[in-house]
């Protein structure tokens, strides 16, 4: 532990990369004219080679990497998390997900990560349309540490992954130690009075809720979900009913993201719990602004989420 | 499908996905030194999916002399024909500025098209095209060039006259 770090999920997505092709792995990484987007300039300079870029052109970048993939290759993408769901849909469908090929693909700046450039730049619903294709593994890591591990198992395990990633210098909570467990609930905080859901770059933000939380005597179990696809929908239900109070909280739509897998482990559970999801509601497009502001609109921050915890708690939100 | 027939490389079905497939592993073809060709078949009318041009801009940048496009030019689509719709004429003009090595043939006479595919020079770096122009549904006198036959199975007497007119 060294929680004075912090690391960029993209630096830990190259640092796996190069190490892949030290250790022998035949990968390729594949941009859409997002070399900066993807910081991948560490990996260019040792293979360059190795590095293709299909201009702006998602369409051909997803069909291309399965091209790549059927022909030998760990096809790996880089570029930005709203054009890889949104403008490649039926690609990611069909020659992707369907088709099962080799494809890892890295869905950098996610959420609302790029801010003030707003909807059309926003990824809030990349989750809900993977969990909708077939067996795609999907993982969001919290951290660098977690970014390598799930990134570097990514490249050893045939099949397609997606994996949510974000722009910010985030805090380094994971041990050099750390080992990513697909399907297994990193629960990073143990308390009995709620259970706190959160996804990628916001586990830090309740993280902080806990914090403050536990100064006014509230203790709350707080739990990184990394791992969406496989979920462990039986632990999400056992947790929940530990403490009866249940707060998600993502930097995504709340149609379809940790928030509905959750609230369908509950239901399936038959676990009834008080409950609360926390991210971009129903019916909305995110707003345009710095980071920051949109999460507090939101109550995405620690603060709303603080706000939340009170309200299950039936305390004064 | 991928996993369950053999030689299918990936299902297309939906249209404008295969010649970008093609790209990626002709591409490997030529990172791995394997050198082996690709051909990829496409449908003239799904030439209409801006994909297909996303993926032959990237076949002349990434030198692929050795992938084959092979287009099945029947000039008829579900509603009409092609050029009534959305017209791809002058479609060897295009192709060829986007830079490949075209060469025309008899569609509907496989011996014509693997005439002009050993005339193409496999070990250069433009990529090829076939424009083969083929009659749909040829040798059966009520579905020949029909548009309304684009996608239709012939049932009970249409399917046995079709089988009479062809034997």
């Amino acid at each position: 532990m060294s929680p004075d770090r912090v690391q960029d999920l993209r630096e830990a997505m190259v640092q796996s990369l190069v190490e892949g092709v030290e250790q022998g792995i035949e990968l390729v990484v594949l941009v859409s004219d997002s070399s900066s987007t993807s910081s991948i300039a560490p990996f260019k300079a040792r293979f360059p080679d190795r590095l293709v870029n299909v201009g702006i052109a998602e369409q051909n970048l997803l069909g291309v990497a399965a091209g790549l993939s059927l022909g030998g290759y760990v096809s790996v993408t880089a570029n930005a998390a709203c054009f890889l769901v949104a403008r490649s849909c039926e690609q990611l469908k069909t020659d992707i997900c369907y088709s099962a090929t080799n494809v890892k693909l890295m869905g950098l700046n996610a959420g609302v990560a790029y801010g003030s450039l707003a909807s059309t730049h926003h990824a809030i619903d990349d989750i809900s349309i993977l969990r909708s294709m077939g067996t795609i593994r999907i993982f969001a890591p919290a951290d660098g540490p977690e970014a390598a591990q799930v990134i570097g198992q990514a490249l050893r395990t045939d099949g397609p992954v997606y994996v949510r990633l974000d722009n910010a210098e985030l805090p380094v909570f994971h041990g050099s130690g750390y080992n990513f467990q697909p399907g297994r609930l990193d629960v990073l905080r143990e308390g009995g009075d709620l259970t706190i859901f959160a996804l990628g770059s916001v586990v830090h933000e309740a993280l902080a809720a806990e914090d403050i939380l536990a100064k006014q005597g509230m203790h709350a179990t707080v739990v990184n979900m990394s791992s969406i696809r496989p979920a462990d929908e039986k632990a999400i239900a056992r947790l929940a009913r530990s403490t009866g109070r249940v707060v998600t909280v993502e930097e995504h739509s709340v149609n379809g993201g940790i928030g509905s897998l959750v609230a369908e482990s509950l239901a399936e559970g038959g676990c009834a719990v008080r409950f609360e999801r926390l991210g971009i509601p129903d019916g909305h497009f995110a707003k345009a602004g710095p980071r920051d502001e949109i999460r507090s609109h939101y109550g995405i921050d620690s603060s709303g989420i603080v706000r939340a915890a009170l309200r299950v708690l039936s305390r004064v939100g | 499908m991928r996993q369950k027939t053999p030689f299918v490389e990936i299902n297309t079905g939906a249209l404008g996905h295969g010649l970008s497939v093609g790209v990626g592993l002709a591409l490997s073809a030529k990172m791995s030194g394997r050198g082996f060709h690709v051909y990829v078949l496409l449908g003239d009318g799904e030439l209409q999916e801006g994909s297909n041009w996303e993926a032959a801009m990237s076949a002349s940048q990434f030198r692929l002399g050795n992938l084959v496009a092979i287009i099945d030019r029947n000039t008829l689509q579900l509603a009409d024909r092609t050029e009534t719709i959305m017209a791809l004429e002058p479609l060897v003009e295009k192709l060829e500025s986007f830079g490949f090595q075209i060469a025309r043939a008899n569609g509907n006479d496989p011996a014509d098209i693997v005439r002009v595919i050993e005339s193409f020079d496999m070990a250069g770096e433009k990529p090829h095209a076939v424009v083969a122009r083929t009659v749909k549904g040829k040798g059966v006198s009520f579905i020949e060039d029909q548009p309304s036959w684009h996608h239709k199975i012939p049932v009970g007497d249409q399917l046995r006259q079709a089988i009479e007119e062809l034997e």
